[in-house]
């Protein structure tokens, strides 16, 4: 395993208070909470702080890691022999605050177990209990035209499995998944059974895969609604017209109705996304009427004939 | 690849299942005594039932319960706090899906 340096993580020296170790994890929480914090990465931050605090904050369990001395952070490490014989989990048992331990590092659950496993056995009332595994997440992008067929995606996942002397071993698994139809954007899925292990006739916990769809050039989606820009001519818009367009899969025809305005919305029902249980949502055209920005002679001419014969005036309410 | 290697992902709505009040305590992690105070706060409403015995909650609210949990070991939180954060959150979502939809509509 490799040694991690909590007090770096907390950005405190190693004589900190307990009162600093405090100030200095609730700022950084509050910074990198995923609950709170967008920023790329902040749920990998905010585990290493957690983990970190869970160190730091309890008397018991710092002494123990400062025991250990200083090394490098990432330096390959292993507990000397006299630190577990007088501080390894199975010589004394530490309190967890109960929380989420599920991120933790293999350095954590080496130095202090993971409450469970030779502990808990030594603890009668908690070996009795079945504790369900942990429910996992994960983030999946998938391409507009995998939504509308499905897909598969293979991920890999380190499952942490408690071993019997009550430490965690974390095994890298692959996973491949069939993503079906009809997943889109914002989306949870699950898929059963493929979270932490249950421990004592617990249920296996699942995982759920948060999808969202990768941008499209042309195309933006809302929930199974796809909304489309249309650029029209002037003219398109103010004689009207049929206008054939690719909207992923499909060739659709739409029709313009004379004196289509700018902004305005087409909607062509059932042509969006398929929904998962049978239907589809709407595709929305949104009108934009597009200027050439040069004009032949003949453009030019006729635009000029059309702004001497037109007594329309668009800013009536401006006057 | 083998058939048998490949998982299937599903879709699926919280309101296919309820738990009561118990199961819901035992299953989130949060105390009793936590949980009918965030009920007193308005953040969960029971589905059915007139006290703690006959709650019965849809299991949306274990997934909001476990964020409850979070929030209090994240940041030890009192009910108080815990049931602001929430409703700050839902509220952000909401907005969220709101500026979702009207980007669709802007012309780009």
């Amino acid at each position: 395993m490799k040694y991690k340096d909590y007090y770096q993580i907390l950005g405190i020296s190693r004589n900190a208070t307990q009162d600093e170790v405090k100030k200095a994890y609730r700022k950084l929480a509050r910074q990198y909470h995923p609950d709170i914090s967008k920023e790329s990465g902040a749920e990998a931050k905010f585990k290493e702080i957690g983990e970190a605090n869970e160190v730091l904050k309890d008397p018991e369990k710092r002494k123990a890691y400062d025991q250990l001395g200083s090394y490098q952070p990432g330096q390959e490490f292993r507990p000397p022999p006299d630190w577990e014989e007088s501080f390894g989990p199975g010589t004394r048992y530490y309190e967890f605050s109960g929380g989420d331990l599920g991120g933790f590092s293999d350095f954590f659950f080496g130095l202090f177990g993971s409450g469970m496993g030779r502990q808990a056995s030594a603890r009668p009332s908690r070996a009795h209990f079945s504790i369900n595994g942990q429910d996992f997440e994960t983030n999946i992008q998938i391409y507009l035209e995998e939504a509308y067929r499905g897909t598969m995606r293979t991920m890999q996942m380190e499952v942490p499995e408690i071993t019997p002397d009550g430490g965690i071993k974390r095994t890298p698994k692959n996973i491949t998944v069939r993503i079906p139809k009809g997943a889109t954007d914002g989306q949870r899925l699950r898929v059963k059974g493929k979270g932490g292990k249950g421990l004592h006739g617990g249920h296996d916990g699942d995982l759920y895969l948060n999808i969202s769809i990768k941008p499209h050039h042309t195309f933006r989606v809302n929930g199974h609604d796809l909304y489309v820009t249309l650029p029209v001519t002037p003219w398109e818009a103010a004689l009207g017209a049929k206008i054939e367009i690719l909207a992923v899969e499909q060739k659709i025809l739409l029709t313009i109705k004379p004196g289509a305005q700018s902004g305005q919305k087409l909607r062509i029902a059932g042509k969006g996304l398929p929904k998962p249980k049978g239907g589809s949502g709407d595709l929305y055209a949104v009108l934009q009427i597009a200027n050439p920005s040069t004009l032949t002679a003949t453009e030019k001419s006729l635009y000029e004939t059309l702004a001497k014969n037109s007594s329309f005036n668009p800013r009536t309410s401006l006057k | 690849m083998k058939k048998k290697d490949i998982c299937d992902a599903e879709f699926f709505h919280y309101e296919e299942k309820t738990v009561s009040f118990s199961e819901l305590t035992k299953i989130s992690g949060l105390g009793g005594d936590i949980l009918e105070e965030l009920i007193e706060f308005g953040v969960f409403e029971p589905e059915e039932g007139e006290s703690p015995d006959s709650w019965i909650f849809s299991s949306y609210t274990i997934t909001m319960a476990r964020k409850a949990l979070k929030l209090k070991v994240d940041f030890d939180l009192l009910p108080a706090g815990i049931a602001i954060a929430l409703t700050y959150q839902k509220r952000i979502r909401e907005l969220e899906k709101r500026i979702k939809e009207l980007e669709c509509q802007l012309m780009r």
